[in-house]
C-alpha cells in the first residue's frame, strides 16, 4: 500500500440515525454520553447465569416491542438496523438505486443461535430466514425497497468503519450517487460467552474506565447506527477520509507498538488532506482493556507526538457495540461537530501514569477546531481511522 | 481503471486447481461438496498454527501461499492489501464453538475458537503468515461475495489505497449448515477457495490477464443455473478460464436468489498491451 494515498474529495453526511441502550436518536445518544454514566445493567434477556460478567448495555425492552410491532417477524438485527435507518431518514423515501453498505460483526447469528441450540438438543425447529453474518443486509434492503448493490462488511469491531469507507469509495468513483451505511449488532449468549471467556470484560462491580491504571476491560452493548452519504448537498458533517490496516501480529491482541493503528491514521489523514495539527478531538476505540488503551496511546504518540488532541471513550456509557460501534461513534462525532462540544469520558479512577500525557476530558469542554478523528480496532488485527469535518 | 491479475490459485473438493463443476458427495444423504484437504500434505512447511485453524482460514492460507509463490513472492510485500470475499464466513467454526457452549455451558466456550468466529479471521491469518500489513477488508454478498471482493480490490487500487491486493474468495461448510440449507430447500452448494493477486496495470510482475470489470448490482430476480460455489461463485469460473490459458475474453454474470446480480469481465494480457 502506498504510504500516503492521494487526497480525495469530501463527501456529505446528510442524515444520521442511531439506536442503542441510550434510546432512539442521536439526541438520546448525546445526552447519555454527556452524562457519562454507564448504561449497562445485569442482563435478563438471555441466559448469563454461568458467566463471570453479566452486565451489558442492551436496547430497552419497550423499544424492542415497538420494533416488533413496526416490522413484525423480521430478525432482530434487521429490526434494529431499520430503526436506525428510520431515525436517519424519517418519512423520506430513499432513492431505489441507493446502495447499502452494512457493517456487522454478528448479523443474523442471534437467530441462528436459537435454531442451532435446538438442533444440538435434538429438537426440530424451522430454520429462520436470517441465519448468518451476511443475511441482515439483504433483508434490510428488501424492507426498504432498495435495488442498489448490497454488501456486508464484516471485520469484527471495525465492520461499520469498513462499510463507511467502502460506501465513500463507491460514491467517489461515481458507482452510486448515494449510499446508505448501517452498522448493527444485537447481543446474545453466543457472543457474550466468548468475550467473557476471553477475560475481556470488566467485573460487574467495576465499570470500564479507559486509560485508568486499574482498567480491567469493557462491558458489551448493542446498537445500530445509520448514515446517508452523498457526493454533495446539505450536510450535517463531512466525511473527509478513511484508512485501514492489518497488524499481522496476533488474532486477539493488538500490536502493542501501535504501529498498525498509526498506519491507518496516517492513511486517513492523507486521504482527508488534513494535517495532524488540524485534528481537534479523537473518539478513541478505548475498550478499557490493558493492551488496547496502551496500543492506542502509542499510535497517537506516533502520529501526533506529545501534543495529541483530547481523547474520548464512549464505550463505558454505550457498551462496546461491536460491529456497530464505529458508526455509532461516527454519529457521536457528528454531534460533537454540530454542538462544538467535547463530551466527558466516564473514567472515574486514577489514570495510568504511563498514559497521563493524554488529555481525557472529565467535564464538557469547547471543541477547538473543525475536524475530528474516530479510531477502531478489532480481533484479527484490523485497524480503521475515519476523519470527519464540520459542514 | 486498469487492473491486472498476476497470479491465481484455487482449491476444491477435487484438490488444488480450478474446476468447472463440483465433485459431489453426500453427507447424511444430502448432496454436497466439501473440500476435506490434508493441508500438511500440500504444504509440508506450513506454519504450526495452521493445525489450530478452522478450515476457512487454513484453505485461505493455502491458496494465498500458492498464489504468492506463483508471483515469485516468498513473502507478501509489506503493504499488500488483503480482501476476503465469503458468503458464510466462519459458519463452520460457529457450529463447533456453539455446540460446546450448549452442551457444556460457559466452560465449553473456547476462547481460541471464539477468536475464529469472525468472518475476517482469514484476513488476520494471512496478514500474520505472510506479513501483509496493508488495507484489510472482508466482504459478504452471498454468491456474489468473491465478485464483491474484486470490486473492493479495484476500488482500493483506483483510489491509491493499494498497489496490489490479494483477493481470497470462498467458503467452508459445517455439517449443520449443510442440513440447514437442505431443510430450506436450497440447491446443493460446493466448497471452494480461490486466490487472485490483483495489481495496478504497471505492476513489475507479468500480467496473466486484465481485470476489466467487476460489479455487484441489486436488480436480479431469481437464481441462475451456474454451479453454487458459494462465495467463490464467478471467481471460480474466472480461475478456470485462467487455468485454460486466458484465451479470448472472459465474461460471467451471476444472478442470485438474494436479488444480487454480479458481472465479471476479463481479457488476455495481450489486449492490455495493445491498448
Amino acid at each position: 500500500m502506498p504510504q500516503s494515498p492521494p487526497a480525495q474529495p469530501a463527501l456529505s453526511i446528510s442524515r444520521v440515525g442511531a439506536v442503542c441502550a441510550a434510546g432512539l436518536g442521536a439526541d438520546a445518544l448525546w445526552r447519555a454520553v454527556l452524562a457519562a454514566e454507564p448504561l449497562a445493567a445485569p442482563v435478563t434477556r438471555y441466559d448469563t447465569h454461568d458467566f463471570a460478567v453479566r452486565s451489558a448495555a442492551l436496547v430497552d425492552a419497550a423499544l424492542w416491542a415497538s420494533f416488533e410491532a413496526r416490522w413484525p417477524g423480521l430478525d432482530a438485527s434487521v429490526q434494529l438496523a431499520l430503526a436506525a435507518v428510520d431515525d436517519a431518514v424519517g418519512g423520506d423515501a430513499l432513492a431505489p438505486d441507493t446502495a447499502l453498505f452494512l457493517g456487522t460483526s454478528l448479523g443474523g447469528v442471534g437467530a441462528w443461535e436459537q435454531w442451532h441450540r435446538a438442533l444440538v438438543r435434538g429438537e426440530i425447529t424451522a430454520a429462520p430466514a436470517c441465519v448468518g453474518h451476511g443475511d441482515t443486509a439483504p433483508a434490510v434492503a428488501r424492507a426498504l425497497g432498495l435495488r442498489g448493490a448490497v454488501v456486508t462488511a464484516s471485520t469484527a469491531c471495525t465492520s461499520s468503519a469498513m462499510a463507511l469507507m467502502q460506501a465513500a469509495d463507491a460514491v467517489r468513483l461515481g458507482e452510486v450517487s448515494s449510499a446508505l451505511v448501517v452498522g448493527v449488532d444485537v447481543l446474545g449468549r453466543f457472543v457474550h460467552a466468548g468475550f467473557d471467556r476471553l477475560s475481556a470484560l470488566a467485573p460487574d462491580a467495576q465499570a470500564p474506565a479507559p486509560f485508568a491504571v486499574d482498567r480491567a476491560g469493557m462491558w458489551l452493548g448493542e446498537a445500530a447506527a445509520a448514515v446517508l452519504l452523498t457526493r454533495d448537498g446539505p450536510a450535517l458533517a463531512r466525511y473527509l477520509g478513511g484508512g485501514a490496516s492489518g497488524d499481522g501480529v496476533h488474532m486477539t491482541a493488538p500490536d502493542r507498538t501501535g504501529a498498525g493503528l498509526a498506519r491507518a491514521v496516517t492513511r486517513a489523514l492523507a486521504e482527508a488532506d488534513v494535517c495532524p495539527d488540524a485534528v481537534a478531538w479523537v473518539s478513541a476505540h478505548a475498550t478499557s482493556t490493558r493492551f488496547n488503551d496502551a496500543m492506542e496511546a502509542a499510535a497517537l504518540r506516533a502520529v501526533f507526538g506529545e501534543r495529541a488532541p483530547p481523547v474520548h471513550g464512549a464505550k463505558p456509557v454505550t457498551g462496546h457495540t461491536l460491529g456497530a460501534s464505529a458508526l455509532l461513534e461516527v454519529a457521536l462525532c457528528v454531534e460533537v461537530l454540530r454542538r462544538r462540544t467535547r463530551p466527558p469520558t466516564h473514567t472515574p479512577r486514577e489514570r495510568d501514569p504511563s498514559l497521563a500525557w493524554l488529555t481525557v476530558d472529565t467535564a464538557p469542554a469547547a471543541l477547538d477546531g473543525a475536524c475530528v478523528l474516530s479510531l477502531n480496532a478489532a480481533m484479527a488485527g484490523h485497524n480503521t481511522a475515519l476523519v470527519l469535518g464540520a459542514p | 481503471m486498469s487492473t491486472v491479475i498476476t497470479a491465481w490459485a484455487a482449491l476444491t473438493a477435487a484438490g488444488e486447481g480450478a474446476a468447472l463443476a463440483p465433485l459431489w458427495s453426500t453427507l447424511d444423504g444430502i448432496t454436497t461438496s466439501r473440500a476435506v484437504i490434508a493441508v500438511r500434505a500440500l504444504w509440508p512447511s506450513a506454519p504450526d498454527r495452521i493445525g489450530r485453524m478452522d478450515r476457512l482460514s487454513a484453505h485461505a492460507l493455502l491458496v494465498a501461499r500458492r498464489a504468492l509463490t506463483r508471483a515469485n513472492l516468498d513473502a507478501a510485500p509489506h503493504d499488500l492489501a488483503v480482501v476476503i470475499g465469503t458468503a458464510l464466513g466462519c459458519a463452520e467454526v460457529n457450529e463447533r464453538y456453539h455446540r460446546a457452549l450448549v452442551e457444556r455451558g460457559s466452560e465449553g466456550a473456547s476462547p481460541i475458537l471464539f477468536a475464529q468466529t469472525i468472518p475476517s479471521a482469514p484476513a488476520g491469518e494471512v496478514a500474520i503468515a505472510f506479513g501483509a500489513r496493508g488495507h484489510a477488508a472482508t466482504v459478504m454478498a452471498g454468491r456474489a461475495s468473491g465478485v464483491a471482493a474484486l470490486v473492493e480490490a479495484r476500488r482500493a487500487i483506483a483510489l491509491g489505497r493499494a498497489d496490489a491486493v490479494l483477493v481470497i474468495a470462498g467458503d467452508t461448510l459445517g455439517a449443520d449448515r449443510v442440513r440447514l440449507r437442505h431443510s430450506r430447500g436450497e440447491r446443493p452448494c460446493a466448497e471452494a477457495m480461490v486466490a487472485l493477486l490483483v495489481e495496478r496495470a504497471n505492476s513489475p510482475r507479468s500480467a496473466i490477464a486484465t481485470l476489466d470489470e467487476a460489479r455487484v448490482y441489486g436488480d436480479s430476480a431469481g437464481d441462475d443455473a451456474h454451479p453454487d460455489w458459494l462465495g467463490a461463485s464467478g471467481v471460480m469460473e474466472l480461475a478456470a478460464w485462467l487455468d485454460a490459458g486466458a484465451r479470448g475474453p472472459f465474461a460471467h454474470e451471476l444472478r442470485c436468489a438474494s436479488g444480487r446480480r454480479a458481472v465479471l469481465r476479463a481479457g488476455p494480457p495481450s489486449i492490455a498491451r495493445e491498448a
